[in-house]
C-alpha cells in the first residue's frame, strides 16, 4: 500500500502547486487589467463622477487606500494581502469582500449546478437513444447543433418573454424559490448541453463499433442495456473533459443571465464591481471563480479515473 | 422434444449482401454446412473472404445494412430466418455462444472480467447476483484459471494474453450453449498460449460443444476440425472432411493457403559465421522501468547481440519478453540504462551520446514495423512517402520519379499505386510500401519487428519471399523479430531466444531449432509443432 500513498501524495503535491500557480496568475492578470481600465478608482470610491469631494479629500483618500504609491509597490502589497487571505473591503459596498462572497456565491453556485445538470441531462437524453437510429439520429443531431449555437443571453430573453411574460408559468425575476431558477438554468444549460451532446454523440458512435459491444450483444443483452452498461461508459470521457471547460463558460454566462433575470449572484456583482472600479471585490470574485475552476478540474480528473480505471496505472 | 436434446445447426445456401454506393456487395454466397454437437466445422479464408459476416449472420448480428437470405437456417427445430429481436436475444449466449479475436478489446476493457462473465448469466436472468458470482468462479476454474476469485476482479489489461482469452471463452460458455462460434480465437496470441487455447477447445468439444471455428490459419484449424470449408471472396471453393482437404486439396486456392504456411518452407540452409568485423555489436544492454505498482523491474537485462553483414538474426520470445525494447535500443530510439551499441565500427548508443552524432548515420539502418499503417502519415501518398525517404539519401528531386518507379517495381507493386494513400490499400500492399521505404535509403541493416504477423498467410509468404530476394540482392543484414517459429526457421541464419528480458539461448538457427538446450526454447518449439499442420515433429 505504501507506494500507492506515496504516489497519491506526489500527485496531490503536484496538483496543489499547479493550483497555486494558476491562482497567482489569475490574481496578477486581474491587477493588470484593472490598472489598464480607464477611470479613477478614488472617484469611484467617493461616489462616482457626480462627487463633490474637494481635491484635498481626494488626495487624502488616495493616500488612505495606498493608491498614491508606485504601481509595483501596490502590486506587492496586493499579492501579500491576498496570500494572507485578506481580501479587504469592497470600495463600493463598504463591507468586507468575504462577506459579499458569502452572500452572493450560493445563488450563483446553485444556478451553475442546476444549469450543469440540465446540460448533461439534455445531452444524455438526446444522444443515448438516438445514435444510429434512422430517423431520430439525424434529427437529434441537428437539434444539438442548433442548441450549441444559441447564445445564452438571447435564449434567456426568449425564455423570459415566452414562459414568464406570455405564459406566466415562471417568475420573470428574483432569486427566491425553486421556480425562479428554472428559466435561467435552462438558458445556460441548453447551449452547454448542445456542446456536450455533439461531442458525446461522436464518441458514442465510435464506441458502438468496439468489439466488446459485439461480444455484449452476442451474450444476448438487449440494445438498451448494451448502450447503458457498455457504450455509455466508453463514450463519456470527452464530455467529462469538456465539462471542466464548461464550468468556465457557465461563470461567463452567469454575468449576462443574472443581469437579465435580476438574480442575486457573483456574475451580476462582478459586473457592478468592474464598472465601479472596485478593485478588492473584483479580485475577490475572480479568485473565487478560479478556485471553482480548479476544483472542477480536479473533480473531472477523479471522474475520468473512475470511468476508465486503466488511467490510474498510466497517470503520472 | 428430441431435437432439443440433440440439436443440429443447419445452414443451407446462406447468402449475405450489403448495399453499397456501387451497388450490391455480396459478402457470402451460398454457404451450406451442418454442425452437430461435439463436432468442429472450420471456415477458412483470408481477410475479406466473408468468414466473420457468416458468424454474425448465424446469431442475427450481421448489422442493419446486411441482407441475409438462406434456404434453411435452423437450430434444432427452430427456424432462425424470421426471428424477432427478442427471440434472437434468447438464442444468443444461451444456445449459441461467440468468442471473438483479441480478448483485450473483445471483453469490455473498462470492467473486471468477472462482471463480464456474470453478464452472460444476467442477460438470461440466471440466478441471483450471489449465485452468479459463484458461477463465475466455477467457470474460470473450468477454463483452467487458478485463483478465480482474484482473476474475476481484474480487468483484461491486468491479465496475461492467455488468461484473458480464457476469460473471454468463459464468458461465452457461461450458459453452456451447445454451439460455440469462435472467430479467429487465437490470432495474435503467442504460440504457447495458442496451444493452450487449442487444448481448451478440444476439451469443450469432448464435452459435447459443437464448434464453428473461423480462422485464416489452416495449421491451427487442422488440429481441431472435422470439416473444413475454404472461402475465397465469399464463395466456397472447397468443402469436405478435414483429412481430405489437408492431404489432398484440389482447388488451387486451398493449395496456396496450405503452402503459404511458413513451416512448410524449407529451413534456411546452415551457413558458418563469417570472419571479419560484425556490422553491429550490442553489449550488456539493460533497461529498467517502473511498473504500475511502483516497483522497478528490468525490461531487458544484460543483453548481448552481434549482427554480421549479410546475415539475419532472429529474435524469438513471447510478448512482453523484451524483444521490441531491444530492437528500439538497437535502433537508437530508446536510451538503455546500461550498455553500448557499436554500429559500422563507431559508437552508436552509449551513455552521453547525442542523437546529433547519430543522425548522419541513421540512413544505414531502416525499420519495418508490424503495423505499417500507423508509421505512415495518412495524408501522404505512396509517392510522398518514398520521396521523403529518398531525400534523406540526397537523391535529387528530379530523379525521384524514376527511382520511385524502380522501388515499386522492386517490391512488386504497380507503378500506378504511387498516387494512392496507404489507408486505401491492403495490408500486404502497405507492408510492401514500408519495405520500399526501408530499402530506399540503401541501408546496411534492416530491423523488422514482427513484419508479417498482421498479414494473411499467403500474403505473409509473398512478403517473406520479397525480403529474402532483397537480402540476396542488396546484401542486407537483418534483425528479425517474430514469435512465429515457422517464419524464424525460414528467414534466419542465427537465432536468439528471449525470456523475461534475458537471452536464454543463442546460436546458429539450425542448432537452436533442431537441438534446443534451454527448456523455454523447447516449450516454444513444442507449441509451434502442436499448432502447425506440417511442421516435422522431430524436435
Amino acid at each position: 500500500m505504501t507506494p500507492f500513498f506515496l504516489r497519491m501524495s506526489r500527485v496531490f503535491a503536484k496538483r496543489t502547486l499547479n493550483a497555486l500557480t494558476v491562482l497567482f496568475a489569475v490574481a496578477s492578470l486581474c491587477f493588470v487589467v484593472l490598472q489598464l481600465t480607464p477611470g479613477d478608482p478614488v472617484l469611484a470610491i467617493m461616489g462616482g463622477g457626480a462627487t463633490n469631494a474637494t481635491p484635498e479629500t481626494l488626495i487624502a483618500a488616495r493616500h488612505e487606500y495606498g493608491l498614491d504609491r508606485p504601481v509595483l509597490v501596490q502590486y506587492g502589497l496586493y499579492l501579500s494581502r491576498l496570500a494572507r487571505g485578506e481580501f479587504g473591503q469592497s470600495f463600493s459596498q463598504h463591507m468586507p469582500v468575504t462577506e459579499v462572497l458569502r452572500v452572493q456565491a450560493p445563488p450563483t453556485l446553485e444556478l451553475m449546478a442546476t444549469a450543469f445538470a440540465v446540460a448533461w441531462l439534455f445531452a444524455l437524453l438526446s444522444v443515448m437513444p438516438t445514435v444510429r437510429r434512422r430517423y431520430s439520429g439525424p434529427l437529434a443531431s441537428a437539434l444539438e447543433t442548433v442548441c450549441a449555437g444559441l447564445p445564452p443571453f438571447w435564449l434567456g430573453l426568449l425564455l423570459l418573454w415566452a414562459f414568464a411574460f406570455e405564459l406566466g408559468l415562471f417568475p420573470p425575476a428574483g432569486t427566491r424559490g425553486v421556480m425562479s431558477i428554472v428559466l435561467p438554468a435552462l438558458a445556460m444549460g441548453i447551449p452547454l448541453g448542445g456542446f456536450l451532446a455533439q461531442i458525446t454523440r461522436e464518441s458514442f458512435d465510435l464506441a458502438l463499433d468496439e468489439p466488446c459491444i459485439l461480444t455484449a450483444r452476442a451474450r444476448g443483452l438487449d440494445d438498451r442495456t448494451v448502450r447503458l452498461r457498455h457504450v455509455l461508459r466508453h463514450a463519456l470521457l470527452p464530455g467529462v473533459d469538456l465539462s471542466a471547460w464548461g464550468i468556465g463558460a457557465l461563470v461567463g454566462n452567469a454575468v449576462a443571465i443574472e443581469m437579465i433575470f435580476s438574480r442575486k449572484g457573483l456574475g451580476r456583482e462582478l459586473f457592478l464591481a468592474v464598472s465601479n472600479h472596485d478593485m478588492p471585490l473584483v479580485a475577490g470574485i475572480i479568485l473565487f471563480i478560479a478556485v471553482i475552476y480548479i476544483i472542477a478540474g480536479l473533480l473531472a480528473d477523479l471522474l475520468r479515473r473512475l470511468i476508465d480505471p486503466r488511467l490510474k496505472a498510466s497517470y503520472s | 422434444m428430441s431435437a432439443a436434446s440433440d440439436p443440429i445447426l443447419h445452414v443451407e445456401n446462406l447468402s449475405v449482401s450489403f448495399a453499397t454506393r456501387r451497388g450490391e456487395h455480396v459478402a457470402v454466397h451460398n454457404l451450406s454446412f451442418t454442425l452437430r454437437r461435439g463436432k468442429v466445422v472450420a471456415l477458412v479464408g483470408e481477410s475479406g473472404s466473408g468468414k466473420s459476416v457468416t458468424a454474425r449472420s448465424i446469431i442475427g448480428l450481421a448489422g442493419a445494412g446486411a441482407r441475409v437470405s438462406a434456404r434453411r437456417l435452423s437450430l434444432g427445430d427452430e427456424d432462425l430466418r424470421h426471428l424477432s429481436e427478442r427471440q434472437w436475444r434468447s438464442i444468443r449466449g444461451s444456445r449459441i455462444g461467440m468468442v471473438l479475436q483479441d480478448a483485450l478489446v473483445a471483453l469490455d476493457p473498462l470492467r473486471p472480467v468477472g462482471s463480464e462473465i456474470a453478464e452472460s448469466l444476467f442477460a438470461h436472468h440466471r440466478g441471483t447476483s450471489k449465485e452468479r458470482a459463484q458461477k463465475v468462479c466455477d467457470l474460470l476454474e473450468q477454463v483452467g484459471i487458478r485463483d478465480p476469485d482474484l482473476r474475476a476482479r481484474q480487468r483484461p489489461d491486468e491479465l496475461s494474453g492467455g488468461l484473458r482469452q480464457r476469460a473471454l471463452i468463459a464468458s461465452a460458455i457461461a450458459m453452456s450453449p451447445p454451439f460455440l462460434i469462435a472467430d479467429e480465437p487465437t490470432t495474435a496470441l503467442d504460440p504457447t498460449v495458442q496451444a493452450q487455447i487449442l487444448d481448451l477447445f478440444n476439451t469443450l468439444r469432448e464435452d459435447g460443444t459443437g464448434l464453428l471455428l473461423i480462422s485464416h490459419d489452416l495449421g491451427f484449424v487442422a488440429k481441431l476440425a472435422d470439416e473444413i470449408i475454404v472461402l475465397e471472396h465469399g464463395k466456397v471453393v472447397e468443402q469436405g472432411a478435414a483429412e481430405q482437404i489437408l492431404t489432398a486439396p484440389t482447388h488451387p486456392y486451398t493449395i496456396t493457403l496450405l503452402e503459404a504456411d511458413p513451416s512448410r518452407h524449407p529451413a534456411r540452409p546452415a551457413t558458418t559465421v563469417p570472419v571479419g568485423a560484425p556490422l553491429l555489436q550490442a553489449e550488456n544492454l539493460s533497461f529498467v522501468r517502473k511498473g504500475p505498482d511502483g516497483v522497478v523491474r528490468p525490461i531487458i537485462d544484460d543483453v548481448n547481440i552481434t549482427l554480421w553483414p549479410g546475415r539475419t538474426l532472429g529474435l524469438i520470445g513471447e510478448s512482453g519478453s523484451g524483444k521490441t525494447t531491444t530492437s528500439r535500443i538497437i535502433a537508437g530510439l530508446l536510451q538503455p540504462d546500461t550498455g553500448t551499441v557499436t554500429f559500422r565500427g563507431e559508437p552508436w548508443v552509449a551513455a552521453g551520446l547525442q542523437e546529433r552524432t547519430r543522425r548522419a548515420r541513421r540512413r544505414f539502418m531502416a525499420l519495418i514495423y508490424q503495423d505499417p499503417l500507423s508509421s505512415f502519415d495518412p495524408r501522404w501518398t505512396v509517392f510522398d512517402i518514398l520521396s521523403d525517404a529518398l531525400l534523406v539519401t540526397g537523391v535529387p528531386v528530379t530523379n525521384h520519379k524514376l527511382r520511385i518507379t524502380e522501388l515499386l517495381e522492386r517490391v512488386r507493386l504497380p507503378p500506378g499505386i504511387a498516387g494512392h494513400r496507404p489507408a486505401g490499400m491492403s495490408g500486404g500492399q502497405r507492408q510492401r510500401v514500408a519495405i520500399a521505404r526501408a530499402v530506399a535509403v540503401k541501408p546496411d541493416l534492416l530491423i523488422c519487428d514482427e513484419p508479417v504477423s498482421a498479414l494473411d498467410v499467403s500474403v505473409q509468404d509473398q512478403v517473406l519471399t520479397l525480403l529474402e530476394e532483397l537480402q540476396d540482392d542488396l546484401g542486407l543484414s537483418c534483425l528479425f523479430i517474430s514469435h512465429d517459429m515457422g517464419v524464424i526457421r525460414r528467414m534466419c541464419d542465427d537465432v536468439m531466444v528471449m525470456q523475461n528480458g534475458q537471452i536464454v539461448e543463442a546460436g546458429l538457427a539450425t542448432d537452436v531449432l533442431l537441438r534446443p538446450r534451454h527448456s523455454f526454447t523447447r516449450s516454444l518449439l513444442a507449441a509451434a509443432t502442436k499448432l502447425s499442420a506440417s511442421l516435422p515433429a522431430a524436435v
